[in-house]
């Protein structure tokens, strides 16, 4: 069964595009990654799921219920993380959580205590003390502690220290073990790499790659990063070239004997070929579809 | 229950720099009557023959010589003013605010419906305007006890209660058009509350403003109308309180489809 289903949805600001035309389906007990740069979509995708602004075409739906009309009913079976961690001034960090938690009619502290100690939170502290990592803990106790069936995370782990981003994930890994269905916008490449089974691609509005992370990272081209010369030999098969002052790097998606026998009699001092990353194959399909 | 306990948490210190600095005030001014009472006896006529400046304030309908006459029109700037401007800074705030500092996204993606979340705020803005007026009562009853007056306790009564309706209705408008805002915007909200003071003024001085007496809640709730009367003016009390259930209902329908920016 799809937990997430949309067709066509689409979000206009105004004149201003939000999203155009997603379709997009997550399947129970998937981990999907949702990628994209800075203002292609991924935000008003996840908050029309929600239901804090209306779709202006198209429709979505969160376990089989209309994401338009049963947004009560939705809300109860998933946990949310914005990307920016804000609470109400004047108040605790126990406080906050017990609010989220008493929002929900349900008892959640002995999960939000466990939570806080393995994100090592303070709960006495208050809100305004708090760096943005640690509003950011908040933010997850808050959407974790109830131990919904869906968790939306959205760029969850700017802001965490390195070590708080591994627990984060084997939080992850933990209630995905359970069963959880995972949804998560994220700018960390490495992450959704690493940690995702599913990951779609957004651009200017527009979902243009979904796939399975194995897949997208299963890429016949590899990466080249060539020292010594400032201009390739003319061969086919190159794409997304880069020069820097001492380098040039690019893509090559054709054969490796042609690459290196016109590579041959050049005055290469190094050269690396290794399998791409996800960052590499996203750049990719993000200049392909350009 | 929750969104109730936490907003009158949240505006708990509001309520009470206020109302102890309105209800102060108010209590202070009153303790200069005794030494005054004298003077404004010989001064009465004058206060209640300055043409439009005596219409303005009633004071050509209610006598500034009796102690209760002094609260109604002396203090009752202090309580109207004050009082309208609490409710519209409730008012004005309560909803915009979620937008505002950014508590949207926490608020509502848990599982409370944009419906419970409207109700519940505007409960909590009458029952925080209710609280307020009970302190501005007893330091005005308060008052009257150090002074050794004994006013007419229904007047009394009845003008606080016609307040407190007053500081609700312009708070409740307030409240519906904070659900068109973004952010707080507590200059339309005071605004709002001394442009209904001021027209009140030109509807006491000009018969060809009267009409603006359906308009603004000071006109039922003006000492001038109750003191002489004995009560409070029904029709007009209606009026004020459709004018906020109007106020309201928008607001509701507003807020129910609108789309909350991050």
């Amino acid at each position: 069964m799809n937990v997430i289903e949309t067709k066509g949805l689409t979000k206009y600001y105004g004149k201003s595009r939000g999203i155009i035309d997603v379709n997009l389906s997550v399947g129970e007990g998937d981990i999907f990654g949702f990628i994209g740069p800075n203002g292609a979509g991924k935000s008003t995708t996840i908050r029309t799921l929600l239901g804090l602004i209306s779709p202006t075409k198209g429709s979505g739906t969160i376990f089989g219920m209309d994401i338009t009309k049963d947004t009560g009913k939705i809300l109860r079976r998933v946990g949310y993380m914005p990307s920016e961690a804000m609470f109400y001034p004047g108040m605790r960090v126990d406080e906050t959580i017990r609010l989220a938690a008493d929002l929900r009619k349900k008892d959640c502290s002995r999960e939000a205590k466990a939570l806080c100690e393995r994100l090592q939170l303070s709960p006495s502290k208050k809100i305004e003390e708090l760096s943005l990592g640690n509003r950011k803990k908040v933010s997850i106790v808050c959407a974790m502690q109830h131990e919904p069936d869906l968790y939306i995370f959205d760029e969850p782990t700017s802001g965490l220290d390195p070590l708080m981003q591994q627990e984060f994930f084997k939080l992850i890994k933990e209630k995905n073990d359970k069963n959880a269905t995972v949804f998560l916008s994220s700018h960390v490449l490495g992450e959704i790499q690493k940690y995702c089974i599913h990951a779609g691609i957004v651009k200017d509005g527009k979902l243009i790659m979904v796939n399975t992370v194995e897949e997208m990272s299963k890429s016949t081209a590899k990466q080249v990063v060539v020292h010594g010369i400032e201009n390739l030999p003319t061969i086919a098969g190159i794409v997304n070239m880069e020069k820097s002052e001492d380098h040039i790097s690019f893509m090559y998606q054709g054969e490796i004997p042609l690459l290196i026998s016109a590579f041959n009699q050049l005055p290469i001092t190094n050269l690396t070929i290794t399998d791409p990353d996800l960052e590499d194959i996203f750049m990719h399909f993000y200049k392909e579809a350009e | 229950m929750t969104i109730l306990k936490h907003e009158l948490k949240q505006n708990f210190n509001t309520l009470l720099i206020w109302a102890l600095s309105v209800g102060i005030m108010n209590f202070v001014f009153m303790m200069i009557y005794p030494s005054m009472k004298s003077q404004l006896a010989s001064m009465s006529d004058v206060y209640s023959n300055m043409g439009n400046f005596s219409a303005a304030f009633g004071m050509d309908k209610i006598s500034v010589t009796t102690a209760l006459g002094f609260y109604g029109i002396e203090a009752g700037a202090m309580i109207s003013l004050g009082g309208a401007m609490f409710g519209a800074l409730i008012g004005i705030a309560i909803l915009a605010k979620e937008e505002g500092t950014h508590t949207a996204e926490f608020l509502f993606s848990i599982q409370v419906t944009r419906k419970a979340v409207i109700l519940w705020k505007a409960l909590a803005t009458v029952i925080l305007i209710v609280c307020f007026d009970l302190i501005l009562f007893a330091f005005g009853y308060g008052s009257f006890i150090a002074m050794k007056e004994h006013p007419d306790m229904k007047l009394l009564l009845l003008y606080h209660l016609a307040q407190m309706c007053m500081h609700i209705q312009i708070a409740l408008m307030c409240f519906g058009i904070s659900a068109f805002l973004r952010k707080s915007n507590v200059g339309l909200g005071l605004g709002l509350a001394i442009l209904m003071y001021f027209l009140q003024m030109f509807v006491n001085i000009s018969d060809k403003a009267k009409f603006l007496k359906y308009i603004t809640p000071y006109s039922y709730s003006d000492a001038a109308k109750i003191f002489p009367t004995g009560s409070i003016d029904g029709a007009l009390l209606g009026i004020g309180m459709a004018i906020a259930a109007i106020f309201l209902g928008i607001g509701f329908l507003k807020y129910k489809k609108k789309d909350l920016l991050a």
